[in-house]
């Protein structure tokens, strides 16, 4: 009967959603690992952001470990990186943050989040075991340590295809005119030169390339650069050796020695062309390894910085996504007990075994890869410094990425793109009430 | 009807057949894409997959995707909010139809400027943390209720001003009071314009991945499109999986519009909006 | 019942009307449920954008109208304020001109017409997010299937850019929307249409008016109503835009293609909280100014049915 067919709907509605509630909330959550915590005493459960890109095999298999150690469980919660920044702020902002988060990048992270957030693990036991160039990269510029990487740190410089490089009798070049000469060759011979990687999520294989050309500026004038950036006493554009380097990079796509199809060109993109020959030179660090050997396992690639001028050039460094610990944390003990666990020796060549690199600290056998072994020889030799997003805490890379696109594009030039993101710096100094802003 | 009109009758239909094409042909490279493997699916062709993925594919998806998790929240939210949604919005439309004046002016304009502002994210997650209803699905179905009942209300007091006085003053002869008079007489007689609000309701809540995103911390609580952009985040360019778990996320969905499509599109057109 | 209704109203209504209570107790929970959950925040959102809130401080100031003056000052502002626009504009268009036309074909007494209603209603039941990513899979310059066979076709010249073209990103954003949510709009005009009492079209058949006549001189008018609820809707939800754009484009290339919603959310993402608040509320007062006028404006030319 029509009056009653009202009420049926909403008291059927009802009674739907709350079998369903019922039923839903038993549903398992992401979890670490398969063992089902039958309640012991003081068993603990660490909430563990990480982003759902960086959460590799072997971060898994460690926290499954870490589990088997402790008796506690460890609920990770996957976020997509785009979304994980303000995830992360919300939740602590409403004190629900987890004990355990990852960030970008351990040097970056002192200007992208704030810095109450982090427990200070300067005094661990462990810090004492870091080698110097491995506290150099992952300490902030206080010299506090709040993390420990959980992706390999690295250098970006140009990677090259060693078997092309050799074919056509080229050798690294040392100056930029040496590159041009080079680049012409492999034009020639079919090869697209440079790879130049602007797709929308893929940018940073670009500002690769420009945070090395970047760092020339501290090679000419030292550290103090930073202190007179971050107090708003020096603007972008008024750093000679950054207008060049953006020059450099133009001049690249004038003279048609990087690919086309630039704008749509994604990282798996880079890793195919890469491996299959078309393109000889990439900007980037080693963590294009671990999946580029895994289809082309044959490939052997060399490293170089790209040259600034009539100088051999330098490269930047990245400390690696990191792993740290909410100074707000609700298990603060057994998130640092986590922390203490997976800067452990044992802990720490097992996951090292499983992708080659760089390792932080002095005592650990870490094997390296074929990009790490040549970062070593630039950082000995004083031609590798941290990248800008780590020094300048005004920095916001998405922006930087961006405006590479339009730069390339040539909707914007090198001048109008400095002086853009001196405006952006301006507005996120002011905004934080920066002193100097 | 004449010869001329049913010669004109065929051309048009046959033209908007083909100019269906436009809605088919997304929906093609869907599921052509999900039984591809991820390099020919990455080019993107309406051709059949050279070598058929379809088990493997969906396995990956299934254990990924959490789809059955995810519908079974979705459904709790959609309904929830549907519900809550509806039955405010019923009411508070009937008052401002029927009462005059100043208070009833103004409450009609205080609704009707949410349906212009945003949420704000921050303080909305303070509110729902200081009730305890943070990461809850009853949290998000009261933000969902907040955000659209100016909409339903819209929609419905053009409607309710449409059902004459008489029937109140009938009803309220006969000794009803005022609620009854409304859950007996009054609302049955709102049935089509309750089906367009549920409708706008439905997919506005259904399809929304924001409103889960912020305030729903566990992923076990995760709705479906969510879901796809959590996939989306982890198999970035793996088009066939991304596509795979679309098409499974959207065919409950389909299913239910297939069969209740008349209904619905009815339901819409019948629940004329007359301003 | 009817009868003795009409028996007992007789003699009642001619003495005196009954007072009809509808009790105040009927807006309580939409009043509560909208309070606590919408009003309130959006409101404390608000006040918020005249402070200057930020994640780094606890401490927050109020600070006048400081923040908005930073957001107009904005290098992207200019991009993402006529994108909006744009957005707005070309989808409400889109949708609304398609949406009639539709309705107009559909309603003409083919054969297969609740089929093919179905048809063109079903983008608008697929989750933004997915059409997003659809449309990123059609529209990619180098890859994508649209460019594909307009090549196969020999018609290089119109394999653009789309999404990659800074001067395109935002079209191809309003394509995608309109492609997605014309049904919508289409089934309720059809409603309106359906609602047209045939006695005009009779009138006017009769008169000697064509198709075309019948269709401006009967079906618009009286489809007003139906207009100016969809264009209103279309406008505000146009302008409001954020997933659409946002999973299509980012923004991107570079910032051609932002929005003010975009905008809002990447520099909330960037802990900015009074600077984005600020930003939405330009938004707001941004459609009621524009929406306001557009109301009254179509009110006036609404006929009666």
């Amino acid at each position: 009967m029509v009056m009653t067919r009202g009420k049926k709907k909403i008291a059927a509605g009802v009674l739907i959603s709350i079998v369903l509630t019922a039923c839903g909330s038993n549903a398992g959550s992401e979890s670490g690992t398969n063992g089902q915590g039958n309640a012991n005493e003081g068993q603990v459960t660490l909430q563990f952001m990480v982003t759902s890109e960086n959460y590799s095999g072997r971060l898994k298999d460690f926290i499954a470990n870490y589990e088997e150690m402790s008796g506690n469980r460890v609920d990770v919660q996957l976020f997509p990186a785009a979304e994980f920044d303000n995830m992360l702020k919300v939740k602590m902002m409403s004190d629900e943050g987890p004990d355990l988060f990852v960030t970008d990048d351990i040097a970056m992270s002192q200007f992208q989040v704030p810095v109450e957030w982090f427990e200070d693990l300067t005094e661990r036991p462990w810090a004492e075991r870091l080698s110097d160039g491995g506290r150099a990269i992952i300490e902030w510029n206080d010299g506090r340590i709040t993390g420990l990487p959980i992706t390999n740190p690295g250098g970006m410089g140009m990677m090259y295809n060693k078997a092309i490089f050799d074919e056509l009798g080229l050798s690294e070049p040392t100056t930029w005119d040496e590159l041009l000469q080079l680049s012409e060759t492999l034009k020639q011979a079919g090869v697209t030169p440079i790879n130049i990687q602007l797709a929308n999520g893929s940018e940073f294989g670009t500002t690769h390339l420009m945070h090395q050309l970047f760092a020339n500026a501290e090679l000419n004038r030292g550290s103090q650069i930073w202190d007179e950036l971050n107090s708003n006493k020096l603007k972008l554009v008024e750093v000679e050796e950054y207008e060049q380097a953006l020059q450099q990079m133009l001049e690249l796509k004038e003279k048609g020695y990087i690919n086309e199809d630039f704008i749509s060109n994604t990282f798996e993109m880079t890793q195919e062309k890469l491996g299959t020959g078309q393109v000889a030179m990439h900007p980037g660090g080693d963590f294009i390894l671990e999946p580029l050997l895994e289809n082309y396992p044959d490939i052997e690639l060399g490293f170089f910085p790209m040259p600034f001028g009539d100088t051999p050039g330098v490269i930047s460094l990245y400390a690696g996504v990191g792993m740290s610990v909410n100074s707000n944390a609700k298990n603060k003990e057994a998130a640092l007990e986590l922390i203490d666990f997976f800067a452990t020796k044992e802990e720490q060549e097992a996951y090292m075994g499983k992708a080659p690199g760089t390792s932080v600290f002095a005592d650990v056998e870490a094997e390296q890869n074929m990009i790490s072994e040549e970062l070593q020889k630039y950082m000995d030799s004083g031609r590798a410094f941290m990248g800008m997003f780590g020094r300048f805490q005004v920095w916001n890379d998405m922006d930087a990425r961006k405006l590479m696109q339009e730069m390339m594009l040539g909707s914007k030039s090198p001048q109008r793109v400095l002086e853009e993101l001196d405006a952006k710096a301006e507005l996120l100094g002011r905004g934080k009430q920066l002193p100097g802003w | 009807m004449g010869k001329k009109t049913r010669g004109l009758n065929r051309l048009v239909e046959l033209g908007l057949w083909a100019l269906s094409l436009i809605i088919f042909i997304p929906y093609l490279l869907v599921v052509l894409t999900s039984a591809k493997n991820s390099k020919e699916a990455g080019l993107f062709r309406l051709s059949f997959p050279s070598e058929f993925h379809i088990f493997e594919n969906y396995q990956t998806i299934f254990e990924r995707g959490h789809i059955i998790q995810g519908f079974i929240n979705s459904v709790v939210v959609t309904f929830g909010s549907l519900v809550l949604v509806l039955a405010c919005a019923a009411l508070l439309s009937f008052y401002i139809a029927r009462v005059k004046g100043k208070f009833s002016d103004f409450l009609y304009r205080f609704f009707l400027l949410g349906m212009v502002a945003p949420i704000s994210l921050v303080t909305t997650f303070n509110v729902l943390k200081g009730l305890n209803l943070l990461n809850t699905r009853l949290g998000i179905i009261m933000i969902f209720a907040g955000i659209l009942i100016p909409f339903a209300m819209f929609i419905y007091v053009g409607f309710i001003k449409t059902i004459p006085r008489e029937m109140d003053e009938a009803a309220t002869i006969d000794g009803c009071g005022p609620y009854r008079m409304f859950a007996v007489i009054i609302f049955p007689l709102m049935k089509p314009i309750t089906f367009t609000a549920a409708i706008l309701v439905f997919m506005n809540v259904w399809n929304d991945s924001q409103i889960p995103l912020f305030f729903l911390n566990d992923n076990q609580y995760w709705t479906m499109p969510l879901n796809i952009y959590r996939f989306y985040g982890y198999f970035r360019t793996d088009w066939n999986y991304i596509f795979g778990n679309i098409l499974l996320t959207t065919l409950p969905v389909f299913i239910i519009y297939l069969v209740g499509q008349r209904f619905m599109i009815e339901g819409m057109t019948s629940g004329a909006v007359k301003g | 019942m009817s009868a003795s209704i009409e028996a007992r109203k007789l003699p009642l209504l001619r003495k005196r009307r009954p007072p009809i209570y509808y009790p105040v107790l009927f807006i309580v929970p939409a009043l509560i449920v909208y309070l606590v959950f919408f009003a309130y925040p959006t409101l404390l959102g608000f006040y918020y954008s005249f402070t200057d809130w930020n994640s780094s401080n606890s401490d927050i100031r109020f600070v006048g109208l400081t923040q908005f003056v930073e957001a107009v000052k904005n290098p992207d502002f200019g991009i993402a304020l006529r994108n909006t626009f744009i957005f707005a504009i070309v989808t409400t268009l889109g949708k609304n001109g398609l949406g009639i036309a539709l309705a107009v074909l559909l309603t003409m007494g083919i054969r297969a017409r609740s089929a093919l209603r179905a048809v063109y209603f079903s983008p608008a039941i697929l989750n933004i997010v997915a059409v997003g990513l659809i449309f990123q899979g059609l529209l990619n310059p180098h890859t994508g299937f649209l460019n594909n066979t307009l090549r196969s076709l020999n018609l290089d010249f119109l394999a653009l850019g789309w999404i990659s073209d800074p001067s395109l990103a935002i079209y191809a954003a309003c394509l995608m929307e309109i492609w997605r949510a014309t049904g919508i709009s289409m089934a309720i005009y059809i409603a309106g249409i359906q609602n047209i009492s045939k006695d005009y079209y009779e009138a006017a058949e009769i008169d000697g008016a064509s198709m075309w006549k019948k269709f401006t001189h009967v079906t618009l008018p009286l489809l007003m109503p139906a207009i100016t609820i969809n264009v209103l809707l279309a406008v505000i939800y146009g302008a409001r835009m954020f997933e659409g754009v946002y999973f299509l484009t980012q923004g991107g290339p570079g910032s051609s293609s932002e929005v003010l919603m975009t905008l809002v959310y990447k520099y909330m993402g960037q802990g900015l909280y009074g600077y984005s608040t600020a930003m939405n509320l330009i938004l707001v007062v941004l459609i009621i100014v524009i929406s306001m006028p557009l109301l009254s404006y179509m009110r006036k030319r609404e006929v009666e049915g």
